[in-house]
């Protein structure tokens, strides 16, 4: 469509008007013809102007004959109560952003859907996250789906809930064609259901695989390999050009003591870890190899200690990486006792740093759940780290990692108001993942006041502080508040964390039947 | 059960978000000394920094407050928390005895309503009160009106210089082209014409960014232009205009007419629906518009409320619910700004609710409307319809019960927010018409109305 004669006057200039433009609508003709082009042009266009805006305005004639727009489905399951509501709106208008996911959990488990004037900014959400988009489908209800088809958003959200595990495995087709967090996930998903056919994928293609690709395809297999990876994993990996990728294969191995490494592994040590009895009990003496075993460098062995490990000789190190091999489960094995009991143990003061630093080793690479949590345990009771050992808040957060949470509540207590408690306080609480086991909110309490009171200007961890909030346990909520409210004065962290609290108190409340209101005066 | 406000309309009356999250932080029952209700007022003791308590009280629809902590916001963080109480955990107020500072601020509030209407009567009976001194008056007038014949002067030449040199050619995308002269018309204490400037380069800037090629073909700011040009002619022609016209082109030239004279004229006593109110700010002043309806005498009006925008202090009122109360409409041709004559105060809907109109009928009062004030481009209307997406350009139309529709304009989170209100059913909306497009405001929901602002 081309513009008329008049909005062509208009762009272009009266400067430049040849001749009158004819009236933009028929209506417009009688009125027109008084306008005086030839004396006064600009004055006449922009009469003109207020005619053409006045027959637009008055002459707007409305479509007709859309077609019917299917409407929305009836909903079958009823609305999250207002209370819950207005919570909603809250969160998503950035009161408590970290509250969402709690949110959504707790109207999914009710059977809730949420109010549809919830569902524009809660589609918002979902474009940022992709990991709250099947709850949201799911909460969503019929309204949701239709709006989301209207809005073509339906990419967007997934099957509803419960979707369950995959049970067929994914086409092969992402396995040799797809990009690599697609293979990741094929491997991830055929390793549960078919471990052969994954193995057997994995191992043929291994040749042609990249450095990158074969971490990746490692890191899936982590600290589970299967039997029939072993083939691959001590045969092939453990052999690889690319040190990460043996360092990778070693620490799967090692969650594997039947494995025919982690056996020559222990054959190699046991011969220098022997249990003497000494007048003052029984004593773990580490005799030091006398020389490197060219064999050893095999199973990742080095024979120089690197640059900056000053404070252990050649010997002492080829000890430390052979015990750093072997996983704590196979010494309380062989020497009868429990974890616990082995650490109890007295160790010739000589070598007694290389055999925990070995034992360190051994558990970072793969921690046991039977030997982790008294190890920690013995860690965070410890008066100094042991020097030259791995750094305390990472290992400590990986022997927790498979712990169950009251046990690493346990060693996240003992590790705070011990050893991490001279500068490092308050980062495992930080770092850590686990939701805090009721019983010991009063502890946690405890801590965690005597760390905000330490670090008060530590003003840029207020995410980090909601995000522990998170972590309380409902049933505890009252109890850290109660702790709270006893403080006389309370910092800004302080005050973030009670307003998280009390926020998921009432997130909480909020979806329970509101009981009837005494009848006022 | 009293009425309380819901958490919406609590919302809906703090003045900032500022003072709404101090609000909620004070929306628990155990941090107050009291937190009390009855069917017409909240009231409870808030202990702050000071020796004594807070005294907070509240009408039991919110729509007054008064509180003794020395906040000038209004209303402030401890109003809205009890208030917030009420709306969200009423059963937790406790039913105690009305204390006597809430009896005499009741008290001291029926009686200035009393004062209030008694005075409104004897204005009405009296007329207008005659100036103080009606020559220094019309001196002041004179002066102004010379200074604004000298600022419409300039700009009927701008305009003429403008159109000369073409839409083309000019800046009209530069803020400044626009606001150099908007500023020259604040100085010819024409700040009407200013604010018509400065909505001619919105309008520029949107013809610039429109994806629509309609649009691109016949932009709106020739439209705007005109307007502008026919106002400048009936500005300079006063005298001739008959009382109303020349009392709506006098306010939309900058003239502003002084409240008492606007209370002091007949009032419309009705039942008002508070539909929607819309905040903007310009020129460091922040002003909130509330969009009522009144039932018996099916007039539309729009109560303004101005404040420095540091400092917003609005009276609050609560969307969505029915207001008993009088209101005095400026002059002017079909005016539609409003003062409150008398206080208002929450009543009941009346059978039937709001009626709405069909698309013809708000065409043809839009048409109308325009045959007896070419400048009114904008008009209130309630239809009954259901949103409609169109498949190809995704273009939104509200289609009422007849099948003809009006589009809407293309504001995604509004649109998206009113598609999933509706579910693609018919329902009642309040929107503006501007001639080309409907802004929607508010429509009603499953479980109430929901502003769209």
């Amino acid at each position: 469509m081309n513009p008329d004669a008049f909005s062509t006057l208009m762009l272009l200039g009266t400067a430049r008007l040849k001749e009158p433009p004819a009236a933009p609508f028929p209506v417009l003709e009688k009125a027109w013809a008084a306008l005086d082009w030839s004396r006064q042009p600009e004055t006449a266009a922009l009469s003109g102007c207020a005619l053409r805006a006045a027959a637009i305005g008055a002459g707007w004639i409305p479509p007709s004959g859309f077609a019917e727009e299917a409407p929305c489905e009836p909903e079958t399951r009823s609305m999250a109560p207002d209370a819950a509501a207005l919570i909603l709106r809250r969160i998503l208008e950035g009161e408590a952003p970290e509250c969402l996911e709690e949110w959504l959990t707790l109207c999914l488990k009710r059977n809730f859907i949420v109010h549809p004037r919830d569902l524009p900014p809660l589609f918002d959400r979902a474009v940022r996250s992709r990991e709250i988009r099947p709850v949201i489908a799911t909460v969503a209800g019929n309204r949701g789906a239709w709006l989301a088809r209207r809005e073509d958003l339906e990419d967007l959200l997934p099957a509803p809930l419960p979707s369950g595990p995959l049970e067929a495995p994914p086409d092969d087709e992402t396995w040799e064609n797809g990009i690599l967090p697609e293979r990741a996930f094929w491997l991830q998903a055929v390793r549960r259901t078919h471990p052969a056919r994954a193995a057997a994928a994995l191992a043929a293609a291994w040749p042609q695989e990249s450095g990158d690709n074969r971490l990746a395809f490692l890191n899936v297999i982590g600290d589970s390999p299967t039997d029939e990876e072993l083939p691959l994993l001590e045969s092939t990996a453990m052999k690889d050009r690319r040190r990460e990728v043996r360092q990778q294969a070693r620490n799967a191995l090692m969650s594997r003591p039947d494995s025919a490494f982690v056996k020559r592994a222990f054959d190699r040590a046991a011969v220098l870890l022997r249990l003497e009895k000494q007048q003052s009990g029984p004593c773990l003496v580490l005799e030091l190899p006398e020389k490197f075993d060219p064999a050893w460098k095999e199973d990742g062995i080095e024979e120089k200690p690197p640059a900056g490990l000053k404070s252990i000789g050649a010997k002492a190190f080829h000890a430390l990486q052979l015990i750093s091999l072997v996983p704590l489960s196979l010494w309380t094995a062989h020497f009868g006792v429990d974890a616990a009991g082995l650490l109890k143990l007295n160790r010739d003061p000589d070598t007694a740093r290389v055999i925990l630093l070995g034992w360190l080793n051994a558990a970072q690479a793969n921690p046991e759940p039977e030997s982790a949590g008294a190890l920690a345990l013995h860690l965070a009771g410890l008066d100094r780290w042991p020097h030259d050992g791995p750094p305390p808040v990472p290992l400590l957060l990986r022997l927790i990692s498979g712990l169950p949470d009251k046990a690493a509540s346990a060693v996240v207590l003992a590790a705070e108001s011990g050893i991490l408690k001279q500068g490092a306080a308050g980062q495992l609480i930080n770092a850590s993942r686990f939701p805090v086991p009721t019983e010991d909110v009063a502890d946690w309490m405890a801590v965690i006041l005597a760390w905000l009171k330490s670090q008060p200007w530590l003003g840029y961890q207020s995410a980090s502080i909601r995000q522990l909030a998170q972590r309380f346990p409902l049933a505890g909520l009252p109890q850290a508040l109660r702790v709270l409210s006893h403080e006389p004065t309370l910092g800004s962290l302080a005050e973030t964390f009670a307003n998280v609290l009390e926020f998921r108190q009432q997130l909480h409340a909020s979806f329970q039947p509101s009981p009837p209101r005494d009848q006022p005066a | 059960m009293a009425a309380y406000p819901t958490p919406d309309i609590v919302t809906a009356l703090a003045p900032d978000a500022s003072s709404l999250k101090a609000g909620r932080g004070l929306a628990s029952p155990g941090k107050w000394t009291l937190a009390a209700g009855n069917d017409t007022a909240l009231w409870g003791l808030m202990q702050g920094s000071g020796k004594d308590p807070y005294h907070v009280r509240v009408l039991a629809d919110g729509s007054a407050t008064k509180c003794s902590c020395p906040s000038r916001k209004f209303p402030c963080k401890h109003a809205l928390g009890l208030l917030l109480i009420a709306a969200e955990q009423p059963a937790k107020l406790a039913a105690s005895a009305p204390p006597d500072w809430l009896e005499e601020w009741l008290a001291s509030r029926a009686e200035k309503t009393v004062k209030t209407e008694t005075k409104a009567a004897k204005a009405a009976e009296g007329g207008p009160k005659a100036p103080a001194d009606g020559k220094a008056q019309a001196q002041r007038r004179a002066k102004r009106m010379e200074r604004m014949a000298e600022g419409m002067g300039f700009l009927n030449q701008w305009l003429g210089d403008f159109v000369r040199q073409g839409l083309a050619e000019a800046p009209v995308t530069d803020h400044s082209f626009w606001e150099n002269t908007a500023r020259r018309m604040v100085d010819a204490q024409a700040p009407g014409l200013a604010r018509r400037l400065r909505q001619a380069q919105e309008t520029a800037l949107s013809d610039a960014m429109t994806l629509d090629d309609a649009r691109k073909n016949a932009p709106r700011l020739p439209d705007d232009l005109g307007r502008l040009h026919l106002l400048l002619t009936a500005g300079t022609r006063l005298e001739t205009l008959d009382p109303d016209l020349r009392a709506e082109v006098e306010q939309l030239l900058g003239w502003t007419v002084a409240q008492e004279s606007v209370l002091s004229g007949p009032g419309v006593t009705d039942r008002w629906f508070a539909a929607a109110r819309t905040v903007q700010e310009e020129e460091r002043v922040i002003t909130a518009v509330t969009w009522l309806y009144g039932a018996e005498s099916g007039r539309h009006a729009m109560w303004i409320q101005s404040a420095p925008a540091q400092q917003p202090v609005f009276t609050p009122l609560p969307i969505g619910r029915w207001l008993k109360g009088e209101l005095a409409f400026y002059p002017g041709v079909q005016p539609l700004r409003a003062l409150w004559k008398t206080p208002f105060s929450t009543t009941q809907a009346p059978p039937g609710g709001v009626p709405f109109e069909t698309v013809c009928q708000v065409l043809e009062r839009y048409a109308h409307g325009l045959e007896v004030n070419p400048w009114r481009t904008v008009i209130p209307f309630y239809l009954h319809a259901r949103p409609m997406r169109e498949k190809q350009g995704k273009k939104e139309w509200l289609v009422d019960g007849d099948g003809q529709a009006l589009p809407v304009v293309p504001n995604d989170a509004r649109r998206q927010l009113m598609g999933a209100i509706s579910g693609g059913r018919p329902g009642l909306v309040f929107g503006l018409w501007n001639g080309y497009e409907v802004t929607p405001l508010g429509i009603e929901s499953e479980t109430g109305w929901v502003s769209l602002t």
